[in-house]
């Protein structure tokens, strides 16, 4: 029997234990579950980019809520849609510091070198803030394909044709006005300055971007032979192979018939302004003559821009990528064909409701985003494969900070934390969209000089902010600085500073370490010193950074 | 030892109740993993609805379980055992388990959603289509040397020695720094362009590369972004020439069509009394695409001989129309769905009008 089922099993046929028992039964567990708040933490850290309130550790702690509750809670909290264009940055990496066109080719923004970070951002987000949009608003997802509306702000919203309100600020929805299809984020000009095509790439590059950011099919990674000594030289031989090739053929096949769709956005010359900016409807026919193949999605027919987002919106792997995708980004690792269990329940859940909060509280509920640790059970490729551990890369450190203590590193108009060009972004372990496309998962020096900087300063800007200047309270909940270690004050302070930075309460042995450190420190200068280094010790502390 | 056993009886005592058991439970079905994989692998092929097959046998197609089922063994052959499809390679390891897996599955257990592209019903009808025809066909045939006379009368008009650097004398090929330079009268130039003659026949090609754009001192863009190419024999009034226009070159403070930035991806040949336009134009409101739209003295003196164009609805589908060839400059339109629109007619005389005397 024994030879029988590991000869079947090689032959791809089902392993018969398998069948007998549920998948999950068959399979001892691995992995361990993270403490409630610690996972309120996560969540909230995940879905929000802030930590859980006091209030919501109390009512936890006191059995009020479950962590079901509160993670529903983050979902419809209002930072969830700034949260969300930061985790989606990451898979569709449009947040890149640098486009064909530059800030200072808008007379609008040309003389203020302060003005190069925020056009950035508004260009690249803008795909981002539409699915945060739908995501934020529950709308089912593919209207980030079929909708015709979408994001532009303040610096967006004035330069591209859009109907942006002459006297708003921030993100707004908007329509463009230069007669593109209703294709979502399809028709954006920040994916397409992102994905750019040369103007003998026909579109190509640009299909491949959809069929990665929304399938999950990675056309660069296939392990294409090209047949030997065919030598690929010039445009023209390149045309020749690609409808001629066997081994050109295999991928251009489909992406070609795709490429058609997106002759609107081919530009004339891809650096001038005006013809990236706008759509060229004009051209709409000019892909199936230049491509010399008819418009099809895979083999079925289509004759528009417009008709793209439905075709992929009935295509499977639409929703099996938005499992995917999401799956990976909170798990913080691929997901990989080990995953199918999982992925098959979150799946199942989007079928449920095509919608983006359905698939993270599906993702959510899972083992594997609520792993804190594993059990014996566990072999080699589980420990290398699971991530039970997180660490606070730079844009969520950014994020983070700033609600705990109003700090944020900004240096001529760069935020230090978002950014590359002047700031840390890539050295504090976050994604540039270009060369990084993972968040870093294990700690490097520069990652830790980076959250060494920002934590310093995070601290001194709350103390001088609370402590010193009397503002709202945030970081610190009660202490004053006449306040020394022994006084109620100063306990209840630390008790309530553990339980906000790091989801738990502290042993008496951890107070009393604190309390030393304090007082070293205050002998040293004052208590306001004190309090500067205590705050920026406990926010290096390694229950702080990671997740 | 067994080296190969046909996938049919390959999963050993009651596989087929197994079997379909073991397809229900899978992670990966038809629809999880199988339906994409053939999609995207197999599908510009071997697909009822593809418009290339590319040399797949006829009738070999995997747009559904069912399909894929009956046609698992030679499937199996091709992609698993010998790896000749699909053609060009590039399957990964996982990929192969996968369909491996998913092959060992009984036929049941898979449902099979089709896809068809959904067209809205037409939104112009025949004389809708008619008056966007005209309103592009009224500004008559863009020529790209009146384009570019037209944007060195403004440098001449308004440029200063050094802003932009090089407007003031031919070749008008002009260099400003990115952020732009300001003229004495208020004006604001940025970018370039660049310009080549070379001689070709009897006569010479004129290449003009833009990227910049400037502004009046009222605000309004003048924009040069894309290509302008034109050539002409030389010989005079029966001359043969060449003309094409690529991107956006417009002024908002322009008369005419040219205020409107228009976008252009247009080409034209011709000679006196005829003429060939192919290509796309974008007006505010109206965008036409020429399908070898035919002037020609000879055939139809003021009128349309022959080709066609195509007119754009705001949603970005195309109504197709052909023109008769009784010099009616009338034809059938048809819309992107292959419905029937009616016949319609152009007033070719603004091309005429254009064409006549047009001397490069
Ligand atoms: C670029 C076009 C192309 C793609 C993509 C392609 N094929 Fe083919 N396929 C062909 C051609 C051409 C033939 C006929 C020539 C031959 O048999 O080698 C063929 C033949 C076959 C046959 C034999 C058919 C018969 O009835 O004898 C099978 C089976 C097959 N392909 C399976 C696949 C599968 C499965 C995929 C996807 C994993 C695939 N092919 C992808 C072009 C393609």
């Amino acid at each position: 029997m024994t030879a029988w089922v590991l000869l079947a099993g090689a032959l791809g046929c089902p392993d018969p234990a398998k069948i007998e028992a549920p998948a999950e039964a068959a399979v001892p567990e691995v992995l361990s579950p993270l403490p409630d708040a610690r996972l309120a933490r996560r969540l909230s850290l995940d879905l929000r980019g802030v930590l859980p309130s006091l209030a919501e550790l109390d009512s936890l702690e006191a059995g009020q809520v479950d962590t079901s509750t509160l993670r529903d809670s983050y979902l419809d909290d209002p930072r969830f849609e700034e949260r969300f264009v930061q985790l989606l940055g990451q898979a569709w990496r449009t947040q890149v510091d640098e486009f064909l066109v530059r800030y200072v080719e808008y007379p609008e923004l040309a003389g203020d070198e302060a003005n190069e970070y925020p056009f950035e951002r508004a260009v690249g987000e803008e795909p981002l803030r539409l699915a945060a949009r739908v995501a934020a608003e529950d709308l089912p997802w593919a209207t980030i394909v079929t909708g015709d509306w979408s994001m532009a702000n303040e610096v967006t919203g004035h330069l591209w044709p859009v109907d942006y309100p002459a006297d708003a600020t921030g993100w707004q929805k908007v329509h463009y006005t230069d007669g593109r299809p209703s294709a979502g984020i399809l028709a954006t000009n920040g994916l397409w300055w992102r994905y750019f095509s040369t103007v003998s790439n026909y579109n190509r590059g640009r299909v491949a971007a959809i069929a990665r950011l929304l399938l999950c099919e990675d056309y660069l990674s296939r392990e294409v032979s090209v047949a030997g000594g065919s030598s690929v030289a010039d445009a023209a031989d390149i045309e020749d192979h690609l409808r001629g090739n066997p081994y050109c053929l295999g991928c251009h096949s489909s992406i070609d018939p795709i490429a058609t769709a997106l002759f609107g956005f081919w530009p004339a010359n891809e650096y001038s302004i005006e013809e990236i900016e706008r759509y060229h409807p004009e051209r709409e026919p000019l892909g199936p003559i230049l491509l010399d193949v008819a418009p099809s999605w895979f083999g079925t027919p289509f004759t528009s821009l417009a008709d793209l987002g439905p075709l992929i919106e009935e295509d499977p792997r639409f929703a099996t990528c938005a499992a995917e995708t999401m799956a990976s980004l909170l798990w913080r690792r691929e997901a990989t064909l080990e995953d199918g269990a999982e992925l098959a329940d979150v799946r199942a859940a989007w079928m449920a409701e095509p919608r983006m909060k359905a698939v993270m509280r599906a993702v959510t509920d899972g083992a594997k985003y609520r792993a804190g640790g594993f059990t014996a059970a566990a072999s080699a490729p589980d420990l290398e494969r699971e991530r039970v551990v997180r660490q606070l890369d730079a844009p969520l450190l950014a994020s983070v900070l700033d609600d705990l203590t109003g700090f944020s590193w900004s240096w001529e108009g760069f935020d230090q934390l978002r950014s590359d060009t002047w700031g840390f972004r890539v050295l504090g372990g976050g994604v540039d969209g270009l060369y990084e496309t993972r968040s870093l998962d294990v700690p490097s020096l520069t990652w830790l000089l980076v959250v060494q900087r920002a934590a310093e300063s995070a601290a001194a800007a709350a103390v001088d902010a609370e402590l010193l200047g009397g503002g709202d309270r945030r970081a610190f909940v009660a202490v004053t600085l006449d306040d020394v270690p022994g006084d109620e004050a100063f306990t209840d302070e630390l008790v309530a500073l553990h339980r906000r930075l790091y989801g738990s309460r502290p042993e008496p042995s951890w107070t009393a370490e604190v309390e030393a450190l304090w007082s070293a420190s205050a002998a040293e200068a004052d208590a306001a010193e004190a309090w500067r280094t205590t705050l920026a010790a406990l926010l290096q502390d390694p229950l702080f950074v990671s997740y | 030892m067994l080296l190969f056993l046909p996938l049919s009886m390959s999963c050993g005592p009651g596989d087929a109740e197994v079997a379909a058991e073991a397809c229900e439970t899978q992670s990966a079905g038809w629809d999880g993993w199988g339906r994409g994989f053939f999609t995207t692998w197999c599908g510009a092929c071997h697909s009822a609805t593809t418009a290339d097959r590319r040399g797949a046998p006829v009738g070999s197609n995997f747009d559904s379980w069912d399909e894929v089922w009956a046609q698992r063994a030679r499937i199996e052959e091709r992609v698993l055992v010998d790896e000749s499809m699909p053609l060009g390679g590039g399957l990964s390891e996982a990929d192969r388990a996968e369909l491996k897996a998913l092959l060992a599955c009984d036929d049941d257990a898979a449902s099979d959603p089709g896809d068809e592209s959904v067209i809205p019903p037409a939104s112009l009808d025949a004389a809708g289509v008619a008056a966007r025809a005209d309103r592009v066909v009224a500004g008559g045939i863009p020529f790209a040397s009146a384009w570019f006379d037209g944007f060195v009368d403004i440098l001449m008009a308004h440029a200063d020695p050094t802003c932009p650097e090089g407007a003031n004398a031919p070749p008008y090929a002009i260099r400003a720094a990115i952020e732009g330079c300001v003229t004495a009268d208020g004006w604001m130039f940025s970018g370039l362009t660049l310009r080549e003659t070379t001689a070709e026949g009897t006569g010479v090609r004129e290449v003009v590369v833009g990227d910049g754009w400037g502004r009046d001192p009222e605000g309004r863009s003048l924009v040069f972004g894309g290509e302008l190419e034109w050539w002409g024999d030389g010989t005079g009034a029966d001359a043969l020439w060449e003309s094409r226009i690529d991107g956006t070159w417009g002024y908002e403070g322009a008369p005419g069509w040219q205020g409107e930035m228009p976008s252009l991806s247009f080409a034209a040949a011709g000679a006196a009394a005829e003429a060939t336009l192919d290509g796309g134009i974008a007006f505010v409101g109206a965008v036409v695409y020429f399908d070898a739209l035919r002037l020609d003295a000879a055939v139809c003196p003021g009128s349309i001989a022959g080709g066609g164009l195509r007119v754009r609805d705001d949603a970005g589908y195309w109504t197709t129309l052909t023109f008769d060839e009784d010099c009616s400059a009338c034809g059938a339109a048809t819309f992107a769905d292959g419905s029937s629109i009616g016949t319609v007619c152009v007033d070719p005389a603004p091309l005429w009008a254009s064409l006549v005397g047009y001397d490069p």
